[in-house]
């Protein structure tokens, strides 16, 4: 046999080996859904971020509302660190293309752009409000979108919440590469009042106008699922019960989040 | 004769390859061309060491300011050059304060209302400055050996789940510009944190030597601890100590560091 043939033969015995590792890393993708009831939100477009996490246990009495149980206080947090397994959101904040409403406007709550300006008007120099053409025109200059369908905030087909056959919202969540013990909780809530948005952090922006002001899009600060306390003001829920794992289940979780913070 | 040509051109290439890579190193001493050791400091044995400074002498303004010096670390092995210095908790606030050598920037210098403005007289020289982070925590969780091996007061545990974990229990958390705790500040910037304490209970602060001045190899410092919180803010001239002695005639005005010079300014 020649060396090629030899190489080919040993490449062929290679290659169906490589779909039989098994790395057996401990973290894995869990899916479920998340239902906001009716009662806690009339309308799907007022429900802010949703924070989903996995968490070690739940303490529903350290704050007198629904909460992960938390590690000790460490230095001057007022609370101890969740010490989240993994998580994931629905929705994310998204520039609005213009500061007005910088860290308001969340992705898969707007199915039209007379949507976004009904729950997030938005006054001209003018003291008019801005219409759909001219939100539509500053989009166009600060992203560059030239159509509708490019939006990332805008669209039916985009939408995150859904009505079910009850009238509430139900979305559904992946949270990516996560451990997920048996016996270790699913909790979370919706940011409904943009706390958790940092305007001094995120992506720079693309563009500038004449000022040549510098300013950063913003977005969600990195300790929200480690500190929720930090970030959970009035008028926001938070799920008054918690979806505990099970054994060797990875997805059909859910997860209602119905308690308003008074 | 055309392939002795080839060989030769092909030989002498290669010795434009013949880098020494260690010299990008801050461990390496460029006298000797050897790699300096890693050297681990514990303050508590020191003759004269940091002393806690009580309550009495903040207020009267007479806190001690302890002067030292660090060797290089080794961050590609990750193995840090650094000190460690252990008190016991009052029961009430501590703040702890850290100034690496030496002045940010040389061509400034802050007026007597703690104002920077240009310094005309000199220019920067970024090669006199290092870069010290701190930690501080309960003793107990301390991971390293003083005067032995630098640690931190990262902790395992397993969980009632069962899963392994890992707690930082570092207690000295400064912001970051977002406001975020777990920043730390930069080349020959000063840093400070301060943490509510036990009575009784020891608390160790180690300082994490993450670079040295490239000119000799050696980072100086400037140290305090004592009751109380932190000032508002800190500058280069809160901690004085930090800097080398000049060569005679090196700097204007027969100063002869350039803390100094920037603390104290020039004559008009």
């Amino acid at each position: 046999m020649s060396s090629n043939r030899c190489a080919s033969a040993l490449l062929a015995l290679a290659l169906p080996l490589a779909g039989c590792f098994v790395e057996e890393l401990p973290e894995q993708n869990l899916a479920g859904q998340v239902v906001v009831p009716a009662s806690a939100a009339t309308d799907a477009r007022s429900i802010g971020m949703v924070y989903v996490g996995i968490f070690e246990a739940w303490n529903p009495e350290q704050l007198g509302y629904s909460y992960p149980a938390t590690g000790p206080r460490v230095g001057d947090n007022p609370l101890g660190d969740t010490q989240p397994y993994g998580g994931t959101t629905i929705g994310e904040y998204a520039f609005p293309c213009l500061r007005a409403i910088q860290c308001e406007v969340i992705t898969g709550r707007y199915p039209s752009l007379e949507d976004l300006l009904d729950v997030n008007p938005i006054n001209t120099d003018d003291g008019e409000l801005m219409t759909e053409e001219e939100f539509y025109d500053q989009c166009q200059w600060y992203y560059g979108w030239n159509s509708i369908d490019e939006f990332r905030f805008i669209g039916d087909d985009q939408l995150d919440f859904t009505e079910n056959e009850d009238g509430d919202w139900a979305a559904d969540f992946l949270a990516w590469h996560t451990q997920i013990p048996a016996g270790s909780i699913i909790w979370g809530f919706a940011d409904n009042d943009f706390t958790s948005c940092s305007p001094n952090q995120g992506g720079i922006n693309r563009r500038r106008s004449d000022d040549g002001q510098y300013f950063r899009e913003g977005t969600n600060f990195a300790d929200v699922l480690n500190f929720p306390d930090k970030y959970i003001t009035a008028g926001d829920l938070v799920s008054s019960e918690v979806a505990v794992i099970t054994e060797d289940k990875t997805e059909g979780y859910r997860l209602v989040i119905d308690e308003v913070i008074e | 004769m055309r392939s002795f040509l080839l060989l030769s051109a092909c030989t002498l290439s290669l010795v434009g390859c013949d880098l020494d890579g260690r010299e990008l190193l801050q461990s390496f001493d460029p006298e000797t061309g050897e790699s300096l050791p890693v050297t681990v400091v514990d303050l508590d044995r020191e003759e004269d060491g940091p002393v806690f400074c009580a309550e009495d002498d903040v207020t009267s303004d007479s806190c001690e300011t302890y002067s030292g010096t660090l060797g290089p670390s080794d961050i590609g092995t990750g193995q840090f050059s650094g000190a460690t210095f252990t008190f016991d908790g009052t029961g009430g606030r501590v703040c702890v304060m850290v100034d690496p050598q030496s002045v940010f920037r040389d061509d400034l210098r802050e007026d007597s209302l703690g104002n920077q403005g240009p310094n005309p007289y000199m220019e920067d020289f970024p090669y006199d400055d290092g870069d010290i982070d701190m930690l501080a925590g309960l003793a107990s969780y301390y991971t390293g050996t003083p005067g032995e091996l630098l640690g931190d007061f990262v902790n395992d545990f397993v969980d009632d789940n069962g899963v392994s974990r890992r707690v930082d229990l570092n207690v000295c958390l400064q912001e970051d510009t977002h406001g975020q705790p777990g920043g730390t500040a930069g080349r020959a910037t000063p840093e400070m944190c301060a943490f509510s304490t036990l009575t009784n209970t020891p608390y160790r602060i180690v300082l994490n030597a993450y670079s040295v001045p490239v000119d000799d190899n050696e980072l100086k410092y400037a140290f305090q601890v004592r009751a109380g919180d932190c000032p508002g803010s800190i500058s280069e001239c809160t901690l004085r100590g930090d800097r080398d002695r000049a060569a005679d005639g090196a700097l204007p005005f027969g100063a002869d560091n350039v803390e100094d010079m920037y603390c104290e300014g020039f004559p008009d």
